[in-house]
Order: structure tokens, then sequence, then C-alpha cells
């Protein structure tokens, strides 16, 4: 048996139709770029596609997004421009939810490579103020390059554990929300990435849970009262997804708000192998690669009390 | 200038400089973007200057009331400690459309050299010096970088890591 059809047959009671999730899982996921509105437009971008004879097809959901046929997106002259950041379809829902407006001053708890962050700052037209936080210092040049070639100005970079981020360099007390965008096991990016399960274990899905319900709930201590948080992960596991935002809606600080998506997804889970969750956590959302060809993702939407 | 370099301190006005501050000022840094490209200082109105280690400026747009130790703010401007100050590519990129002097437009030939790093030749009646290069993409201007104009070659100073190999 395969890694995959060893440890996905754990989700096999989630699915309606297990055996086309496994062969999804099993196909290499199309490459996507999203246009950067801070420095074109669709229109231009779309023209320039055509004039540049780069083969794209519009994704029908995102207007913003384009599957590009094309085999290194980053030699051309539009990303050079930075016009373009290749950012997979189902990576851009959680900036989507959180919905930032022009002026917020906003957390993004695990920022690097950036793909989150400079979208948010899109959506609020480069203007506000955005903390881009994360602890991996390997990964702050990737983080730094992005942003700057994509032209945001708004971003503060960080480099701390995000458990124990303090707001003392700043001349503020709260977020008025925050992306928590944890590191996972990555099981949602089977497709980009065939060798993602090598080290997973159960073992694994428990230590990250507690380092991800840490740095959830330092979140929720730092946006301010009726602002949003949105926990986000690619992997498929409960124990990172639904039993985290369970364990942080028993600490009584936050409540689930409903949203709505663009694309297919089902609810969260309000049981696994026999363990009961709060029901409200149908409301957060999971996406399977099969739903609309794309890799895995898990949403929740949390508003601080 | 605070000797550590993780610390981004704010470029001032002439008047409120202080000793132990930035190494030039926010009137200096906008004079010298209004005299080499004609970009008037009110675009940068609602941005601020900040230096990180001895003449590395950076553009925030925003404004934070004291000098602060992280990673990044905003992004890299430009170099001030060299004798001709040099504005970055990704500066350029962001502020260049509003340049009305010291602007190189190139036909796409010539775009697609400049974008590899390839030097060219060209007569320019400009001022020698660093220049925004211009190019246009489906009718379009297109801002794409800084280049060096001396001794009739535009010498392209797009960072090697954002070169384009086209064959
Ligand atoms: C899923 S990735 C984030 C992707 C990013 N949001 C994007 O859209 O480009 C998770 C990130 O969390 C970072 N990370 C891991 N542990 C962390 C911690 N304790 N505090 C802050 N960041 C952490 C990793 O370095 C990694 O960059």
């Amino acid at each position: 048996m395969s890694e995959i059809t060893s440890i996905f047959s754990r989700y096999e009671p989630l699915l309606e139709d297990y055996s086309k999730f496994l062969d999804v899982c099993n196909t290499p996921l199309p490459y996507v770029v999203r246009i950067n509105t801070i420095k074109t437009t669709i229109q231009k971008s779309t023209s320039a596609f055509s004039d540049l004879s780069i083969d794209v097809t519009p994704c029908d959901w995102n207007p913003l997004l384009f599957q590009i046929n094309n085999s290194s997106p980053g030699n051309t002259l539009p990303y050079l421009l930075g016009w373009l950041h290749g950012q997979e379809e189902v990576s851009s829902i959680p900036p989507l939810v959180l919905d930032p407006l022009p002026g917020d001053t906003v957390w993004d708890a695990c920022s690097s490579p950036g793909s989150k962050t400079s979208q948010l700052a899109a959506l609020m037209d480069d203007t506000g103020f955005i903390v881009a936080n994360d602890s991996n210092l390997r990964r702050m040049p990737a983080l730094r390059s992005n942003l700057e070639r994509l032209g945001v100005t708004i971003a503060a970079i960080t480099h701390s554990d995000a458990r124990h981020f303090s707001l003392k360099p700043f001349d503020f007390n709260t977020f008025d929300s925050a992306l928590v965008d944890v590191p996972c096991s990555g099981e949602g990016t089977i497709r980009k990435n065939p060798r993602a399960l090598q080290k997973w274990s159960l073992k694994q899905l428990f230590s990250l849970q507690k380092l991800q319900f840490s740095i959830l709930r330092r979140a929720i201590s730092l946006v301010k009262s009726g602002g949003t948080v949105v926990y986000s992960t690619c992997t498929f596991s409960p124990e990172e997804n639904e039993m985290v935002v369970d364990k942080i809606l028993s600490e009584g600080n936050c409540t689930i708000v409903p949203f709505n998506l663009p694309i297919v997804s089902s609810p969260g889970l309000i049981e696994w192998e026999g363990i009961q969750f709060n029901p409200s956590l149908n409301l957060c959302k999971r996406i399977w690669p099969n739903q609309n060809n794309t890799g895995g993702f898990f949403i929740a939407k949390l508003e601080v009390k | 200038m605070n000797s550590k370099s993780t610390t981004f301190d704010l470029l001032l006005t002439d008047t409120a400089r202080q000793k132990n501050q930035s190494s030039v000022t926010r009137s200096e840094l906008l004079d010298f973007w209004n005299d080499r490209f004609e970009i008037p200082p009110k675009i940068f109105k609602e941005y601020t200057f900040w230096e990180k280690g001895y003449g590395k400026i950076w553009v925030f747009k925003g404004n934070l009331s004291k000098s602060i130790q992280i990673e990044a703010l905003g992004l890299r401007f430009t170099t001030t400690n060299q004798k001709s100050w040099k504005p970055t590519t990704n500066a350029v990129q962001k502020f260049g459309h509003h340049a009305r002097k010291n602007v190189l437009s190139l036909p796409p030939d010539q775009v697609l050299q400049f974008v590899q790093g390839a030097p060219l030749h060209m007569d320019w009646d400009g001022t020698p010096g660093y220049v925004v290069v211009r190019g246009n993409l489906s009718d379009h201007d297109i801002q794409i970088g800084v280049g060096l104009y001396s001794n009739g070659i535009l010498h392209s100073q797009i960072p090697k890591s954002r070169q384009l190999h086209l064959s």
C-alpha cells in the first residue's frame, strides 16, 4: 500500500467518493498565479498574457487567479514587474475570509513566504498596517523579497515565535484582526509535494496541535474585542483542525462565526473517533482536493469576545 | 545613528534633525528624488522613511512613533552610502511612473535585453547616473527598474536574482 493510501484511509468515512479523492491526490496540481492589484489590474495582466503568448486559463471562481501553463512563470516579465504571485487557489481563501479593510491593523502570525500577507495587503489597497511574523529565519528572505517585489509598503516583518509574540515594539495594544495560517502536517499539499507525508505520524499531529493551539490562543489575546481571527491549515487531520478550534472555544474567549465560500466545501466535523466537539464546529469549512480540483484546506472564522 | 543595524530610525525633516539619528534627512532624500527624477515631494506625503544600517533607506506607508528593531519595514527605497544615491528596483517599480526626468524608455527588443542584465549601447542626452528605465507592455507604460547610464552604455541594475533568462 502506498503512503497516501495507508495514511488517508482514516478519512474514508468522511468522504462520499473516497476513490476519487485518492485519484485526485495522486494527480499533480496545476500552477496558479494571483494578479497583484497593488501593481497592476486584471485587464493589464490579461493583455500582457496574450501579447507575451503566456498560456493561461482563468479560474472560474476568482477573477484574480489564473492557471498558467508555462513551466517557469517566475521567468516572465509580468512576474519581474511584481504583477503576479504563484499561489494555489485554496491558499487564496483564508485572506478572503478574513476580509480586511483598508486602514486595518492586521497580524499575520505565520507569514513566510508571504503569499497571504501580500494578498491581505492587496485587499487593503496597501493601506493600513500588517505585522508579518515568522519564527523561521531561513524563511525570512523569501518573505521579504516577495513583499518588496509585490510593492507592499504597509508591512513590518518580525522574527519571533508567534506563541510569545510581543507588541512592545509597536505603539498599539491590539490588532483589528489576525490570520493564523499555522505550520501543519501538510496532508493537503500532497499534489504539490508527493513527499509531504514522509514524516507523518500520529505523534507529530499531536505535537503540531499543541503548537497550533498556542499560536491561535496568542492571536485571540492580541485581537480586539469583536475582531476576527481566521485559523487555517493545509491539512485534513481533525487533530490539527477541529480539535484545535474546539479547544480554543472551550476557553471561552471567542466564538465561531459562519461564512460562505465561492467554491465547494464540507462543514467542519462535530465528532472524530468517538470524541464530540462543540456543535458550532460545523461552521468551519473543509476543502477536499476532489471537490474543486485543488489542494486541501481547513478554515475557521472566529470572533473575539 | 544607532549602531545596531537591526534598528529602523525615522528620517526626520531638517529642522528636527537630531544627533545620533539617521545619516540623511527626509528633506535631503526627497530633494534627491525631486532633483534627479522630478518626482515631487508631495507624492510621498503618506510615507515615512527609515534608515536601517548606514545609508540604507526604507519607505513605509504610515508612521510609527519610535525607532523599532524588526526585520523589515515597507521596502528598501534608496541607498545613500555611496557618492551617487541609488534608487532600488522596487522603489522605481512602485514610484517610477511619476518620474519626468532621467527616464529612459526602451523599445521591446531592448527591454528584453535589459531584464536579462545585458548592457545596452545607446546615445542619450540626459545627465549620466541612475535612471528610471521604462518600457511598454500592451500599450501601457511599465516601470522596469533602475539603469546606470555612463559613457554611452546603459547598465542594467536589475538584481541577479530578478533577472530573466530568455532563450
Ligand atoms: C503554512 S506556513 C505559512 C504560509 C504563509 N502564511 C503564506 O501564505 O505564504 C507556516 C509558517 O509558520 C512558521 N512557523 C512555525 N512555527 C512558528 C511559530 N512558533 N511562530 C511563528 N511562525 C511559525 C513556519 O516557519 C512557516 O513559515
